[in-house]
């Protein structure tokens, strides 16, 4: 039988907090003499009070019995799956709100009842600023959440207006090498050229902004931002009668002004009471950090928007110039986006919960139990890519059933919006891959999927759109995104194999 | 004759943040002016800048952030070295070179019947390994992670995988010291027994320089106070406290000289592995010049001065208590609080007691750039602490001829050496009572005046810095005239 020592008069200050702050056993007796100290129990107060020769005889005496009582539950702060969810929809909200201006007014901060000359325009400038902005924001988003994420905000502002000079350059080169062979091959007749250097100049500054915001998590600001843009706009265009695509261009400016100013204050109030200067970077480390990421913001909007290029210079007997904007195109793949969108949002919420299932289960799994953790988080990874392809499915046959039958005014195209439907689909899948493998810091497994997807899509949509017609640009954008979605997928399977290593491995 | 060069070394102290070490090191480097000064300085993060100016004679000044970098390691170097160093850690490399050492090291690691010398040559091995090769490539291979996966499993340690995730990651962090160049020097002097004594060890072995280990407060008491307040389980706790008790015992093993504050902190390092032998107690010291008994100002309110940063240590809470009880006998008493504040809950908490004893009128907190002055002002100086190594402010006090009450922690005791009154730490009313022996009745005045006279003495006689100077000139030379630990030269190795 074993004799239980009695149990010490303990000093109340050892034994747990009844408020359940936090609390942990001792370690060993030393763990005990160092709270004694701090809690004011000296040698001379162990031997008056408690009757022990000194504060180290004390905690020897009341180790044993500290050490039975269990650490405090550390409560873990979770946010739903919807607001999850919310919130990755919530960077489409601009959109929402120009899509919403379309229908009330019947133009936006771009687009509207405009000839086909200017729409061709504008569309060339609003696609180049999407893939010259994408590399430069998805850079800058990785360096500045870095720095936010290792509390050196000084840095992290630093870096992001960094990163808005560099894309505002690159931004003016690559609009003069966009206008350069508009003119000398005649694809835009003057000015129109000059029209879409415009807004690939606008609409890129817009986008800088709104990636800072989106960075700091403010999507609310950037949906602020277009509204104010397009207020601006009807302002200029209904009340004061100014030609429309000078009040877009000046409503893009504004919303511009606005974000890049929500940006700046943003920052400064974050900066209060933090200490520290900003950190000089050496430039060869940054390109060497960011490249991929560079690559990889590059190529998306490539993979997304390089079909319909194909489509507007597709050859077309008929059309006074070889850039032709395709209007019937256009309605479907916009019909596809809400689709889409929709399910984008999923992206962020699923990857959460699957990195907090990662912690779950490695809190789970001892370090002699690591192939039944892989196992566990590979099915993981399967049911949640089962959820990707069940909304995805019901939300795009939804969408297909709901025009069919009620969106005859629209007049798409149904073969061109099926197969937006379908690529759309698989990108998500791509996108939801990358998500984790970005999670897990394995960016070049994300660029080694993107790239050849992105040559597949430009070869089938080129051979499609020049064979049948510039209906099929499209199918181009369906094979790159299921080249996207498999090799993702492969990448990812494989990673998921050593998911012990490289969730060690991502840590900063 | 060539100076005597010194590496100095700490750890989340001078010169980029303020308190009792930062001062030290400041003294240090000021005061023996005619040794050439290397600072290597662990900080928190990258962006942490120096607060101390450095004097002419330091002529190096290396800040190595342990956290916040993109990768752990050297990072401060020219990017093409880096690359460079990046192209020649393959898989060969890494089994041959850095996997043996890394095994060796984790082994002792793990072991809680360590052998110092056998750490301390893996340690020095990897140390020459990463001259050439990439710390981050090589840390956070997967060669490493199943070396670190394989040991915790041979040790019994049973971890789950999140905790061998945290001490995997606290590994690869604090080990980044051994990606440092360390300059050629006669002596490291290290400020903590923890991470900042590694460069000590590993210039002790590859250059057979001296190495001096000076602890302010005990580095392993400090991370147990750190610990208890920390949320990692049991088993991340256990390996963080062993981890550091390894290095710990390390650096006593291979530290010519350690040195402390006073006996208290001596009982601590014998505990943790110092020899006896080995120990030698330096007190701190400051300027009479700079502090000294100054006519004090015609005050309408008796004042009572604390110089303390503000962290729950400190003890502000127990000074507003007391405060509360000496206000109701002495109503027009005034509590100055002069110090930086650190951990801005807690001040918030210590001003919600201001307002729960309705003292807005008697306790004021600030900061000054006048410390002298701030002492003349002062009838009581109050040292309200829950821990304590050797307080500067304290000995300011006495040297500014300023009576002193005083919570009995750590060397507080022997440093006043009954010129003060002590009080039980934690116990306001004591403390309360203490302060108004000094402020209330018909003899306060005559004991402040006797206590002040007495502390003063003291302090002139013992805390002085010619003295703290004088002591460290005196290792310096006699370890400079020891024969030197076997040199093994960077290119034999």
């Amino acid at each position: 039988m074993t004799n239980w020592p009695m149990r010490p008069a303990m000093p109340s200050c050892l034994e747990p907090p009844a408020d359940g702050s936090p609390w942990a056993p001792p370690l060993d007796s030393c763990d005990v003499v160092v709270r004694l100290e701090t809690a004011g129990i000296t040698d001379t107060v162990a031997r008056r009070e408690y009757g022990y020769r000194n504060a180290w005889r004390l905690a020897e005496a009341c180790f044993p019995w500290l050490r039975m009582f269990p650490a405090s539950k550390v409560r873990e702060c979770r946010q739903s799956a919807l607001v999850e969810y919310l919130k990755g929809l919530s960077f489409a909200l601009p959109l929402g709100f120009c899509c919403l201006a379309m229908a009330v007014f019947h133009f936006s901060l771009w687009g509207g009842d405009v000839s086909p000359h200017l729409a061709a325009a504008v569309g060339l400038g609003t696609v180049s600023s999407f893939v010259t902005t994408g590399g430069v924001v998805q850079a800058m988003a990785r360096r500045g959440l870095f720095f936010l994420s290792v509390q050196d905000r000084a840095t992290g502002e630093v870096v992001c207006w960094k990163w808005v000079r560099l894309g505002a350059a690159w931004l003016v080169i690559c609009g003069l090498a966009l206008v350069a062979p508009c003119r000398f091959y005649h694809w835009l007749p003057a000015p129109f050229d000059w029209i879409a250097f415009a807004f690939h100049l606008s609409l890129g500054l817009l986008w800088l902004a709104t990636g800072i915001l989106h960075m700091l998590e403010r999507n609310l600001w950037s949906a602020a931002a277009t509204v104010v843009g397009v207020c601006s706009v009807v302002l200029l265009h209904r009340r004061l009668q100014v030609p429309l695509v000078d009040a877009q261009l000046t409503g893009i400016a504004v919303a511009a002004v606005f974000a890049f100013s929500a940006s700046f204050v943003l920052f400064r109030s974050r900066r209060c009471g933090t200490s520290g200067r900003p950190r000089s970077l050496s430039p060869a480390l940054d390109l060497y950090l960011t490249w991929p990421h560079f690559l990889f913001g590059t190529l998306y909007f490539l993979l997304i928007f390089s079909d319909r290029i194909l489509a507007w210079t597709a050859p077309d007997i008929s059309a006074d110039s070889p850039v032709q904007f395709r209007g019937d195109y256009e309605t479907a793949l916009d019909l596809a986006l809400i689709a889409f969108v929709l399910q984008v949002g999923r992206v962020r919420a699923s990857s959460v919960t699957f990195m907090r299932k990662i912690v779950r289960a490695e809190k789970q799994h001892g370090i002699d139990a690591r192939s039944k953790f892989i196992h566990q988080l590979r099915q993981a990874y399967g049911r949640s890519t089962a959820g990707f392809v069940l909304w995805g499915a019901a939300i795009s046959v939804g969408l297909y059933l709901t025009v069919s039958r009620v969106g005859a005014h629209f007049n798409p195209r149904s073969d061109t919006l099926l197969w937006a439907l379908v690529g759309g689909f698989l990108m998500v899948i791509g996108l939801w891959n990358s998500s984790l493998l970005f999670w897990l810091s394995l960016p070049v497994d994300v660029v080694t999927a993107i790239a050849p997807a992105v040559a597949v899509d430009l070869l089938i949509g080129y051979l499609m759109s020049r064979l049948i017609t510039y209906h099929y640009a499209i199918a181009g954008f369906s094979s790159g995104a299921c080249y996207f979605a498999v090799l993702t997928t492969r990448n990812l399977l494989r990673r998921l194999n050593s998911l012990d290593y490289y969730y060690f491995s991502s840590s900063i | 004759m060539d100076k005597t060069t010194v590496l100095l070394t700490t750890e989340g102290t001078y010169p980029c943040y303020s308190g009792g070490v930062s001062v030290w090191c400041d003294y240090l480097v000021r005061y023996l002016c005619d040794i050439e000064y290397h600072i290597f300085a662990i900080t928190h993060a990258p962006s942490q800048q120096a607060r101390f100016a450095c004097p002419p004679n330091v002529t190096s000044c290396v800040l190595h952030p342990m956290w916040g970098t993109e990768e752990p390691g050297a990072h401060d170097t020219n990017f093409s070295e880096v690359h460079e160093r990046k192209l020649r850690t393959d898989r060969t490399t890494l089994l041959r070179g850095f996997l043996p050492h890394f095994k060796a090291c984790l082994r002792e690691l793990f072991n809680s019947d360590l052998d110092p010398e056998l750490l301390a040559q893996s340690l020095f091995s990897l140390h020459q390994y990463f001259w050439k090769h990439d710390y981050a490539n090589s840390m956070r291979s997967r060669l490493a992670w199943e070396a670190f996966l394989e040991a915790a499993a041979l040790s019994g340690w049973r971890l789950n995988l999140e905790e061998a995730t945290h001490c995997m990651r606290w590994v690869q962090r604090y080990l980044s010291l051994l990606a440092v160049d360390f300059p050629r020097v006669d002596l490291v002097h290290s400020s903590m027994a923890g991470l900042a004594g590694i460069p000590g060890m590993l210039c002790k072995l590859g250059q057979g320089s001296a190495y001096v280990l000076t602890e302010h407060g005990i580095h392993m008491r400090e991370l147990y106070l750190n610990l208890s307040r920390s949320q990692y389980s049991s088993r991340c706790r256990r390996f963080l406290v062993g981890f550091h008790r390894a290095i710990t015992r390390m650096n006593y093993h291979y530290a010519d000289v350690v040195t402390c504050l006073g006996d208290f902190n001596r009982q601590w390092q014998v505990r943790f592995g110092a020899d006896p032998g080995k120990i030698r107690v330096v007190s701190n010291g400051i300027d009479p010049s700079s502090f000294r008994p100054r006519p004090s100002p015609k005050r309408s309110r008796p004042t009572v001065l604390t110089m303390a940063r503000i962290f729950p240590l400190k003890g502000i809470d127990v000074l507003i208590r007391a405060a509360a009880e000496v206000r109701d006998r002495v109503p027009e008493v005034r509590f100055r609080v002069l110090g930086e504040i650190v951990d801005q809950a807690y001040f918030d908490e210590c001003l919600r007691l201001v307002e729960e004893f309705h003292l807005g009128d008697h306790v004021s907190f600030g900061v000054t750039s006048d410390s002298a002055n701030a002492y003349a002002e002062a009838d009581v100086y109050c040292l309200p602490s829950r821990s304590e190594g050797l307080p500067y402010a304290v000995i300011e006090a006495m040297m500014s001829g300023c009576p002193v009450v005083a919570a009995e922690v750590g060397n507080v005791p022997d440093l006043l050496g009954g010129t003060g009154l002590t009080v039980t730490p934690n116990d306001s009313r004591e403390m309360a009572a203490a302060l108004m022996r000094l402020l209330s009745g018909p003899t306060a005045e005559e004991l402040r005046r006797s206590l002040a006279h007495q502390a003063l003495e003291r302090a002139r006689r013992h805390f002085t810095i010619n003295q703290f100077a004088e002591q460290f000139e005196g290792i310096y030379d006699e370890l400079a005239d020891a024969p030197s630990y076997a040199v093994l030269s960077r290119t034999a190795g």
